[in-house]
């Protein structure tokens, strides 16, 4: 098992990497980066996001699930104690977290 | 016995259920407590937000199930849109907040060295310089989510000036 300061750790660089990552996925829907919102969710455009940036996205991808579940598992054992529910927990967001960056891998190598 | 010993005497008990006991040492409602609530229930909308953010992406396989996705969502143009405001604003309080606390939890930054607390005191985490990140978070959150706001809701055509 993973010890719970490695965890934090990874927590917090997990976060300073989606500063910038996000970012820029953010800007790619603005007028910074794009012409506008609604134009950037036009199908062409949609591919060209994917081609340009699909490095920035896969970072996205695994950093933001990352740091989410374990986000959402440290508010689920501070709510109930237990060796139980803290193996449940985990296990739990663990395999929602393997399937989903299974299926966001997929997307992104069928698109790609 | 004094309240000190009577909250020592008390289990061990975590959770929300420490609430219902009346025996529990309250804490005081500061910025920074209400700032903790905000994160965590910014990061739930984020994070159930993320998981369908995955599943409509991968939509982008094909043009049909893209536009198929997309008349979907678009059904109720407003809800949708102010749904997308509030994550807006949920994203950038959350991110703003997540570099303060980088800074001051992970780093240590601005909270000062343990002293000897001589009463009457205020303690120095609450005279320091996280205090004055914490107002610069919610000016910058406010005045982002609001011109994020309007260019978003006039872009995608439901009010124009």
């Amino acid at each position: 098992m993973v010890r719970e300061s490695t965890l934090m750790t990874l927590h917090y660089i997990a976060a300073a990497i989606m500063v910038v990552v996000l970012t820029i996925h953010v800007l790619m829907h603005t007028p910074v980066l794009e012409k506008g919102y609604e134009v950037s969710l036009e199908y062409e455009r949609v591919l060209e996001h994917y081609n340009v940036a699909w490095l920035d996205l896969a970072i996205l991808l695994y950093a933001a699930l990352f740091h989410g579940l374990n986000g959402l598992r440290v508010i689920l054992i501070e709510l109930h104690q237990g060796p139980v529910w803290e193996k449940a927990v985990s296990w739990t967001l663990l395999i929602i977290g393997i399937v989903a960056a299974i299926y966001g891998t997929w997307t992104l190598i069928e698109v790609v | 016995m004094s309240r000190r010993d009577k909250v020592k005497k008390l289990p061990n008990k975590g959770g929300l259920s420490r609430h219902l006991n009346p025996e529990y040492p309250k804490t005081e409602w500061t910025a920074e407590k209400w700032a903790f609530i905000l994160h965590r229930l910014t990061g739930l909308f984020i994070i159930f937000y993320l998981l369908a953010h995955i599943w409509v992406t991968g939509h982008a396989t094909s043009p049909e199930s893209w536009s198929s996705i997309m008349s979907t969502l678009h059904t109720y143009k407003w809800l949708e849109t102010t749904g997308e405001w509030l994550l807006w604003g949920a994203i950038v309080f959350h991110g703003l907040n997540g570099i303060r606390l980088i800074l001051v939890e992970a780093l240590g930054w601005g909270i000062g060295r343990p002293h000897r607390p001589i009463p009457p005191y205020l303690p120095y985490s609450n005279r320091s310089a996280q205090r004055p990140l914490l107002w610069l978070v919610v000016a910058l959150t406010l005045i982002a989510w609001i011109v994020g706001g309007v260019i978003l809701y006039q872009d995608v055509g439901l009010i124009s000036w």
